[in-house]
């Protein structure tokens, strides 16, 4: 556990000296500030498109720092060959990607700490106020940026930094849109068709059920038991894709 | 200047012509662009499948989509006033943020109001409802496409009355709507309606909702004794073949045990009509027919002729009523003073 800390010290350090941490943190800001301009040409709903904005900029920008840092993680030391000289220390392969995972987390929860603060801060000084429903749907925006750093630093273990970059942003969107296949017309009632594409709903992560924007900003309750499963969900899916990563990378002949 | 320096100038002047040029050809493209008019813009080709293509930003293309069903609105109201993308719009932007009241609300409201459609603006409020029934606003949206945009429809006013007590019942709508909800419900027999209206509101923050909703319960209950009264006053009749003077009469007739109690300090009785009456129900009663009918009246006659009038049949002269409303309380009539306009 101390080396898997370790990394994860070491993969906090390096990351937060990444500039593109902090040209994503400056959009995100830019982004909920300029939230303000979207409810001037509304009809008194300010405080609503203030909300939507802050939890859409993180999620977006959450998910790119994933995506942007998470793909290059592991291939990064590969390709400078630092990581000869780490496997050389008495570590395990499985405790090198779970502390790599477990920094890049680290990071992602530092920008989220930072982007609600920045957003609680600017709805109450445009007249706002916020619900626990709304800590509920950053806690879920943080759950999925966490699995989605999973998918990036299994990618990351497989492939190149670009092609894990493509593909883990294409889960992220077919991910949101898994719902589709389970939504189907009556027509594919009774079919064989209709079993195959739930099949495909419960093979893809559904990351929809991390979606509570809609309730967080328009203050609709939501039950600690729906949190619960969306969180039981995520943590599920993150160590899965977490142990196919330590599996990966144990394979791999660097 | 130098070579060097020329070309610099040079460069720098081709960049401002570049600009110029890219100035120019986006204003072209813009001017081109609005002639093309503005459906093939707003075309969405199915509002159930984008709901699963927005990579998790649905709130916020919905709020997009509201801020151009603005936009479209206006540009309509002003121009060609089709409005043919509007009820698609609503409809796409509430799919994908259900909660989103204002988007019913306002939607509604444009629907009635500009498009003249209240049918597609009740399924619009209605659809609100299933997804945010604590909200007040719907049901009472609900309520004015009955009261003025259907007010043909045969049960216009029950349903308006329906749907205002479902507004009131949210213990959150404004004073306006509970006076409202109140009145119609008077017109119609809706009791259990208002006492569940009433019973919700009993949950409000607002201590005066509370107090009131305490009250109205009473009443309630109070016009349920008078039911019950005049049910025992039709049985005395068909046992004596004569009405009763009192209530007395009744405990005599051991039709009644005693006489009820009013916990607001009213009294029951029987009027010369020989039907039984509640002091406290029929102030409630007085001060409404005296401020909706009569009092408007004459601050109305105030304002053109600069005077109370003379009597209240001046009001019938003017043409301000077509009827002086009855006194509620049985063989009493109403008590005006033509100095200060007060009327008792």
């Amino acid at each position: 556990m101390t080396r898997i800390i370790a990394v994860a010290e070491n993969t906090f350090r390096e990351s937060i000296r990444d500039k593109v941490l902090y040209v994503l943190l400056f959009f995100a800001a830019a982004t909920i500030f300029g939230s303000k301009i979207l409810g001037w040409i509304s009809i008194g709903q300010d405080i609503k498109i203030i909300k939507d904005i802050c939890l859409a900029a993180m999620s977006v920008f959450g998910a790119l720092i994933a995506i942007f840092i998470g793909a290059s993680l592991v291939y990064k030391e590969i390709d400078k060959k630092t990581l000869y000289t780490i496997l050389a220390q008495p570590l395990h392969r499985y405790e090198f990607v779970l502390g790599k995972y477990l920094g890049l987390v680290a990071i992602i929860g530092v920008a989220i700490v930072l982007m609600t603060g920045i957003s609680v801060g600017y709805l109450y000084f445009m007249g706002g106020a916020v619900t626990l429903v709304w800590f509920q749907a950053i806690l879920l925006i943080f759950m999925k940026l966490a699995l989605i750093t999973a998918f990036a630093i299994l990618l990351s273990a497989l492939v190149s930094p670009i092609m894990g970059a493509i593909i883990v942003f294409c889960i992220y969107v077919t991910g949101h849109a898994t719902e589709v296949f389970k939504d189907l017309p009556p027509q594919f009632d009774d079919t064989i068709s209709r079993q195959v594409l739930e099949i495909f709903y419960y093979l893809i992560p559904n990351l929809n059920t991390f979606n509570l924007q809609s309730e967080a900003a328009n203050n609709v309750p939501v039950t600690g038991a729906y949190v619960s499963f969306a969180l039981a969900y995520g943590l599920a899916w993150t160590a899965m894709l977490l142990i196919l990563a330590c599996l990966a990378f144990e394979g791999r002949d660097v | 200047m130098s070579k060097r320096g020329n070309r610099i100038i040079a460069a720098l002047l081709v960049v401002v012509l570049c600009y110029a040029a890219t100035v120019a050809s986006l204003m072209g493209a813009d001017n081109t662009r609005t002639d093309e008019g503005m459906d093939d813009i707003l075309y969405l080709p199915n509002e159930k499948l984008l709901t699963h293509f927005t990579a998790g930003l649905n709130t916020i293309i919905a709020n997009f989509l509201w801020l151009h069903c603005i936009q479209y609105t206006a540009l309509e109201h002003r121009g060609q006033r089709h409005f043919t993308w509007l009820e698609h719009m609503l409809f796409t932007a509430t799919r994908l943020d259900p909660y989103f009241v204002d988007v019913y609300r306002f939607g509604a409201m444009f629907l009635s109001a500009l498009r003249a459609d209240p049918e597609a603006s009740l399924r619009l409020a209605q659809e609100g409802m299933k997804k945010n029934p604590h909200s007040w606003h719907l049901p009472y949206e609900a309520a004015m496409n009955y009261l003025l945009n259907r007010r043909d429809h045969p049960d216009s006013r029950y349903y308006a009355a329906q749907y205002l007590s479902m507004s009131a019942a949210t213990g959150r709508a404004i004073s306006g709507v509970v006076n409202l909800a109140a009145k119609l419900q008077d017109e119609y027999d809706l009791t259990e309606i208002e006492r569940d209206m009433w019973v919700n509101m009993l949950d409000s923050d607002d201590k005066f909702i509370r107090e009131l909703a305490e009250r109205k319960l009473i009443e309630i209950e109070l016009r349920e004794i008078c039911r019950v009264l005049n049910e025992r006053i039709t049985l005395f009749a068909e046992r004596t073949g004569q009405k009763p003077r009192s209530l007395d009469s009744l405990i005599e007739q051991g039709l009644i045990t005693a006489v009820p109690e009013d916990p607001l300090g009213g009294e029951f009785f029987i009027g010369e009509d020989g039907k039984a009456y509640n002091t406290t129900l029929l102030e409630d009663v007085i001060i409404r027919a005296r401020e909706d009918k009569i009092l408007s009246a004459l601050m109305s006659y105030r304002q053109r002729h600069d005077t109370w009038p003379a009597s209240l049949d001046r009001l019938l002269e003017v043409g301000l009523l077509d009827e002086i409303p009855p006194h509620p309380w049985p063989g009493r009539e109403w008590q005006y003073n033509p100095e200060t306009g007060r009327i008792e």
